[in-house]
């Protein structure tokens, strides 16, 4: 008995099955399954931002408050970027909204980016057990020398090639060590459509897929001359 | 042509092919691979949302969309399971537009509603544009920042926000973001010093040490990772559980592929050399 | 006066709105909170509006697509304006109108959309996976230590790598806790040192 559940289940396997299928080749299966999800995330957005409008515009200034009349102003203004003449009011909006966010990021960088990683550098240089000592020492070293790496305006010969060296090796492993947990994003985001198309009902879609991905494969050798019947 | 010269041109197609089965093998049908210590990252969230009083206020600030939900939505999911349990006030918080749709879906899988009473133990706020400056707005005075819930009841008579006004009123702020928390930490830690968990995806634990090691993060929980460790603590298996058998087996294929690449390489450089 | 208000005006109003949200935040005055909390306020209510410009390049873009292309994936970007706004009309409906068609909306997105997009995304996973094969080659000194230590790691993160090296969990922990940080600290200061200069360049109109 197919239901709504299980039509709903077929269609969204059938999608993710149609994306998979650009691992094999570009296909019609697949843009049409990316135009779908680009408009359906364009919908969902909208909608959303319509009943945000509504929650922080209209509401309070129903509600008599009339602070809001100068920010809502400036976010109608916004859609002078489509007009001509008047594409210039765009740029007001635009420059409070970069203005706020400069002036947001730039304060409390100062605390969180500077000082609290330069308190964290130094301040950790304690009597501890061997081993987090050697990797206090190590932290602080190795801090400094990659910081001197990204100072351009010292020539980096001889003792501060070194040192320059060293700065970049320190980066260059902190890196390869970070980037196997970036592999674990991968590996999470790659599972997800997997409990979908490797359960049933969508499993039977994946395995017409991989029938047909197979015959595509064998065409060349089905249909050399002479095995044509 | 050597198996160096095969490896080295291998085509990226058999690698996706073998990524592909290493996934739907042990999803379709279970392995049952050795299991492994819970990290102490998670024994931190764990331990400080047990210890909270009762009547404590948690924030779920949640900007994760339906394609993030197998990595940062599976730690979501468990601390949501978890809070459900204790006898503490929470709000959810969307952050993005899409998180509205999908705290509602995972409210509906975990049957909150009839585990607890919508407006005395948990709210749904709406959508706020504007991440960060529309954050440090509701934390400074959540009454001028949002009007009414989720389903338009005004803010002021849903009874557990009586008490609650802005940030100072809220115990710890658990987020679930899909990239590095710097503007998480800037606003809950820096502006706003309210106890900050981030529930991340896969790769930022150790980029999150940072401002665990400088005290301005409680603690960071990783994807996938994070997310089966939690399921672990609060014995209820999910879909954390589920893809460590996927997760190993890719694991263990790209390494043997990047060791092979790396020898075949090696080999083709010195058999270069011993020419020239 | 109109090149000024034009092209000039949004430059100070910069310079003026940053200046303000950086100093209020060092003066503990309850003149310099509200300020801050209006400020604040006013910009979650701007960015609200700025959905409508998001939409509205995308539809203009996929409408000349329409007009303008010859074949069958035009017809693919008539889908997409079509889906935009059907979606938004259904979500609307389901919300305020119709139960059901709220059910309906909400299971649709849990089984189809949610599916979708986390194949879409899936899709970056298996493409890194290929990239990391191919990039992965000790070619130099600091490309050894870069391979060893992601080997290394690889190991930790496995769930399983526990069961076939013990010791992994505590070596993992160790480079997590000190070699990570050693370089990922570089960068946070040195990304927050340009973010402070960008900020200083901007106020004093150095950026264009």
């Amino acid at each position: 008995m197919i239901d709504n559940q299980m039509l709903l289940t077929l269609l969204g396997a059938y999608l993710s099955v149609s994306v998979f299928s650009f691992l094999y080749k570009d296909n019609i299966f697949f843009s049409l399954s990316e135009h779908i999800f680009v408009g359906l995330s364009g919908g969902i957005t909208l909608y959303q931002g319509i009943k945000s409008i509504y929650t922080t515009s209209y509401l309070p200034t129903a509600g008599g408050n009339l602070q809001f009349i100068i920010p809502i102003i400036l976010g109608i203004c916004s859609l002078t970027l489509f007009t001509t003449t008047y594409k210039w009011i765009y740029r007001y909006t635009i420059s409070f909204v970069i203005a706020l966010g400069l002036g947001l990021t730039v304060r409390a960088v100062i605390f969180s980016g500077v000082i609290g990683q330069l308190k964290a550098t130094i301040l950790n240089i304690r009597a501890g057990t061997p081993i987090e000592l050697l990797g206090n020492i190590y932290i602080l070293i190795g801090t400094l020398c990659a910081i001197f790496y990204f100072i351009s305006t010292i020539q980096q010969k001889g003792t501060t090639g070194i040192i320059a060296k060293i700065g970049r090796l320190v980066i260059m492993v902190a890196f390869g060590a970070s980037f196997a947990g970036e592999m674990n994003w991968g590996f999470s985001q790659a599972s997800g459509p997997f409990f979908t198309i490797a359960q049933p009902p969508g499993i039977y879609i994946t395995l017409v897929a991989g029938a047909i991905i197979i015959l595509d494969l064998m065409r060349p050798y089905l249909f050399k001359k002479g095995n044509v019947s | 042509m050597g198996w160096e010269e095969k490896i080295e041109t291998l085509p990226s197609r058999v690698i996706w092919l073998i990524i592909f089965l290493c996934f739907f093998i042990p999803i379709a049908h279970p392995i049952g691979l050795p299991a492994y210590p819970i990290s102490e990252t998670t024994l931190i969230l764990y331990n400080y949302l047990e210890a909270l009083p009762q009547g404590s206020v948690v924030l779920m600030d949640a900007s994760v969309g339906f394609a993030n939900m197998p990595d940062s939505g599976v730690p979501m999911v468990a601390v949501m399971e978890h809070l459900t349990r204790l006898p503490v006030k929470v709000i959810y918080r969307p952050r993005i537009a899409e998180s509205t749709l999908v705290l509602q879906k995972v409210q509906g899988d975990l049957n909150i509603a009839n585990r607890k009473v919508y407006g005395v133990d948990y709210v749904n706020l709406p959508f706020v544009e504007g991440v960060e400056s529309a954050l440090l707005s509701f934390l400074s005075d959540i009454y001028a920042s949002v009007q009414t819930d989720l389903y338009g009841t005004p803010i002021g008579d849903v009874p557990m926000m009586k008490d609650i006004h802005s940030g100072q009123d809220i115990k710890i702020a658990i987020c679930t973001i899909s990239g590095y928390a710097d503007m998480e930490v800037r606003v809950y830690s820096v502006t706003n010093h309210i106890p900050l968990a981030c529930l991340n995806f896969g790769g930022s634990g150790p980029y999150m040490e940072i401002y665990m090691n400088s005290g301005l993060m409680l603690t960071n929980l990783s994807g996938l990772r994070g997310g089966a460790d939690y399921e672990k603590l609060i014995s209820k298996p999910g879909v954390g559980i589920a893809a460590l058998d996927a997760l190993s087996l890719n694991y263990l294929s790209i390494f043997t592929l990047i060791v092979l690449g790396n020898i075949a390489y090696l080999r083709i450089r010195a058999r270069k050399k011993g020419v020239t | 006066m109109s090149n000024f208000i034009k092209n000039e005006g949004p430059k100070w109003l910069i310079t003026f709105v940053t200046l303000i949200m950086i100093i209020v935040f060092f003066i503990n005055n309850p003149i310099a909170t509200t300020i801050n909390n209006t400020a604040t306020t006013w910009g979650a209510i701007i960015i609200s509006w700025l959905v409508f410009i998001v939409i509205g390049q995308l539809t203009i873009y996929h409408a000349n697509r329409v007009r303008k292309e010859s074949g069958t994936r035009r017809y693919f970007s008539a889908i997409l304006i079509f889906l935009i706004y059907a979606m938004a009309l259904v979500a609307a409906v389901g919300d305020y109108i119709s139960p059901q068609v709220g059910a309906l909306y909400a299971s649709f997105n849990a089984n189809v959309y949610g599916v979708l997009s986390t194949t879409i995304y899936a899709l970056v996973g298996f493409f890194m996976m290929s990239a990391v094969f191919r990039g992965f080659r000790a070619r130099s000194f600091e490309a050894w230590g870069f391979l060893i230590f992601n080997l290394i790691m690889q190991w930790y993160w496995m769930p399983t790598g526990v069961g076939l090296f013990p010791g992994i969990t505590n070596v993992g922990n160790w480079i997590g806790t000190y070699i990570v940080p050693a370089g990922y600290r570089t960068f946070v200061m040195v990304l927050a040192l340009g973010a402070i200069a960008t900020g200083i360049r901007r106020v004093l109109q150095f950026e264009r």
